[in-house]
C-alpha cells in the first residue's frame, strides 16, 4: 500500500515519519509511542484522543495523520512534568478530579485551551468548555472546580506580578 | 479501514481537476468529522480522498452588497468567533451555540454540514429560514442552487459527481425582522436533534409581513414548512394563530421512530415548539400548551 511521508512537531520536537493514508493522528500518535494520547471510541464522541492542533484543541481519531503536514501538535506531555506540574494538573489532583484517569489528557487539554481563551470561565463557561469531553467516574462536579480553581490561581499570580 | 489514495491540492481548481472523471469514486475530506468514523466503520470505501484542508480561499465570512458569503471550509468555530454572524445572521449564530462540543466545532465545517445532508443538520435548518443558497463549482463551471432544492432525499443532494460546495450565500435579514431558534436534544453537549426549528418573522404594524419556519429531524431532510408560513402570512399574530401554525408544522411533517424518539413525540413537539417559538420571539404571552391534553 501507498504511504506518505509526513513532516510534523509533537511537543516541540520534529517528527518525520510514513504512514498510509487510512491511518488517524490518534493511531499514528500512538504507534510513535504517545501514548498519552488515549483511545476511547474512535468516532469523535468521547474526547479521550484529545490533542492541541496548531493550538486548538480537536479529535485526533477526527484527524488523518496525513492531514497534519507542518502542523504543530501538543499533548499532554508537554503540558507539565512530574516534578514541575502545570497549575492545571495540580488543582486536577488537589481537588480529586482523576479517578481512572482515562480522561484526564483529554480534560487537561481542553481546559488548557478554554483557559487560553477565556481567563476567568463561569462554572458554566467550563461546563461548555469541556462538554467535548467524556468522564465516566468523577461526576464532573470535582473536574469543574479544580479548572475554577486554576483560573482563580493564575489570576490572582498576575495580580500578584503587576504589584 | 480499508486502504485509498490521498491528495491534498493546493487549490479549488486543483482539486477539481483531480476528481473530474473519478465518477463515485472518490471522496471530499472537509472537517472530516463525519467523513473519518464512516471511512472507519466500512461504511464507504473510496479509491480517493482529496483533503480541500490545504485551500485556504475557501475559509472565509464576508458581507458584501447585503448579503452574507461564507467558505466552504470556514468551521463552526470561525462561526461562532465571528462579530459579522453574531451581528448580521443571529439565527445562524444562536444556532451553532448548540452545534456538538467544543472538539468537533474546531474541525467540523459549514460546507460539509450542508454536503453530509443528515436531516438533523445543525446548519441547514436557520440557512433555509435564511433562504440560503449555494454555489456548486466543477470543472466546466459553477451553479448556484437554493438550499430549499439542494436536499433531495435522505442523506441525498443535488451534488454531481465532480462538483465541490464552494460557497453559502444568503441575504442578511434587516434588523426588524425577529429570529427564533431552538434545538431539543436528549441532553445538553454533542447532542443529535430531536427536533429543532429556525424561524424568521418580519411583523409590519403587528401584521406578519413574511415568515420563514424551517424543521429538523422531522423528515428525510431539513426542511421549509411552507404551509405552515402561509398560516401567519398577513395576520396579526396572538398565541392562538400561533398554535394553529404549529399544528400546520406538525400536520407537514414526517418523522420517524429512531433511538432518539419516537414520530409521535417528535410531531407533538413539532406543535410545541413552532408555537412556543413564535411566542417568544415576538414576545407574545403564552401559556405553556398541552397539545395531548388538548386532544390535538
Ligand atoms: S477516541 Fe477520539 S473522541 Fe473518542
Ligand atoms: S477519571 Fe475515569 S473517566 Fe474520568
Amino acid at each position: 500500500m501507498e504511504v506518505f511521508s509526513v513532516q510534523f512537531r509533537v511537543n516541540g520536537e520534529e517528527v518525520e515519519a510514513e504512514f498510509p493514508a487510512h491511518l488517524t493522528l490518534l493511531q499514528a500518535l500512538r504507534e510513535l509511542g504517545y501514548f498519552e494520547v488515549k483511545n476511547g471510541c474512535e468516532k469523535g464522541d468521547c474526547g479521550s484522543c484529545t490533542v492541541l492542533l496548531d493550538g486548538l484543541p480537536v479529535n485526533s481519531c477526527l484527524v488523518l495523520a496525513v492531514q497534519v503536514q507542518d502542523k504543530e501538535i501538543i499533548t499532554v506531555r508537554s503540558l507539565g512534568s512530574a516534578d514541575n506540574l502545570h497549575p492545571l494538573q495540580e488543582n486536577f489532583i488537589k481537588h480529586g478530579a482523576i479517578q481512572c484517569g482515562f480522561c484526564t489528557p483529554g480534560m487537561l487539554l481542553s481546559a488548557k485551551a478554554l483557559l487560553d481563551k477565556n481567563a476567568s470561565p463561569t462554572r458554566e463557561e467550563i461546563n461548555e468548555g469541556i462538554s467535548g469531553n467524556l468522564c465516566r467516574c468523577t461526576g464532573y462536579v470535582k473536574i469543574v472546580d479544580a479548572i475554577k480553581a486554576t483560573a482563580d490561581q493564575l489570576k490572582t499570580n498576575q495580580k500578584k506580578r503587576r504589584h | 479501514m480499508r486502504g485509498f489514495d490521498f491528495l491534498s491540492p493546493a487549490s479549488l481548481s486543483a482539486a477539481l481537476r483531480a476528481i473530474d472523471g473519478q465518477g463515485k469514486n472518490y471522496k471530499i475530506l472537509a472537517g472530516g468529522t463525519n467523513l473519518i468514523p464512516n471511512l472507519r466503520d466500512g461504511a464507504i470505501h473510496p479509491g480517493l480522498v482529496v483533503d480541500l484542508g490545504g485551500i485556504k480561499t475557501l475559509k472565509y465570512i464576508r458581507e458584501k452588497d447585503g448579503r452574507m458569503k461564507i467558505g466552504a471550509l470556514t468551521t463552526i468555530s470561525d462561526l461562532m468567533g465571528s462579530s459579522l454572524i453574531k451581528k448580521r445572521a443571529g439565527l445562524l449564530w444562536d444556532a451553532i451555540q448548540t452545534f456538538a462540543g467544543p472538539l468537533v466545532r474546531n474541525r467540523a465545517t459549514v460546507g460539509g454540514n450542508l454536503v453530509d445532508a443528515s436531516p438533523a443538520a445543525d446548519t441547514a435548518v436557520p440557512l433555509l429560514a435564511l433562504n440560503a443558497r449555494v454555489k456548486l463549482r466543477s470543472i466546466k463551471g459553477q451553479r448556484t442552487v437554493a438550499l430549499n432544492n439542494f436536499f433531495t432525499a435522505y442523506q441525498k443532494t443535488m451534488i454531481r459527481p465532480g462538483e465541490i460546495l464552494s460557497e453559502v450565500v444568503f441575504p442578511i435579514p434587516p434588523r426588524r425582522i425577529k429570529h427564533g431558534y431552538f434545538k431539543l436534544g436528549r441532553r445538553n453537549a454533542m447532542a443529535i436533534s430531536v427536533v429543532s426549528v429556525a424561524m424568521l418573522l418580519d411583523i409590519k404594524k403587528k401584521i406578519c409581513a413574511d415568515a420563514a419556519i424551517a424543521l429538523g429531524s422531522v423528515a428525510p431532510t431539513p426542511l421549509r414548512i411552507e404551509k405552515a408560513e402561509a398560516v401567519l402570512r398577513g395576520k396579526k399574530v396572538d398565541s392562538g394563530l400561533a398554535k394553529q401554525c404549529g399544528e400546520m408544522a406538525a400536520k407537514n411533517a414526517s418523522p420517524i421512530n429512531d433511538i432518539r424518539a419516537s414520530a409521535d413525540y417528535r410531531r407533538t413537539m413539532c406543535a410545541v415548539l413552532v408555537h412556543r417559538m413564535i411566542c417568544q420571539s415576538l414576545g407574545i404571552e403564552h401559556s405553556p400548551w398541552h397539545p395531548v391534553k388538548e386532544g390535538f
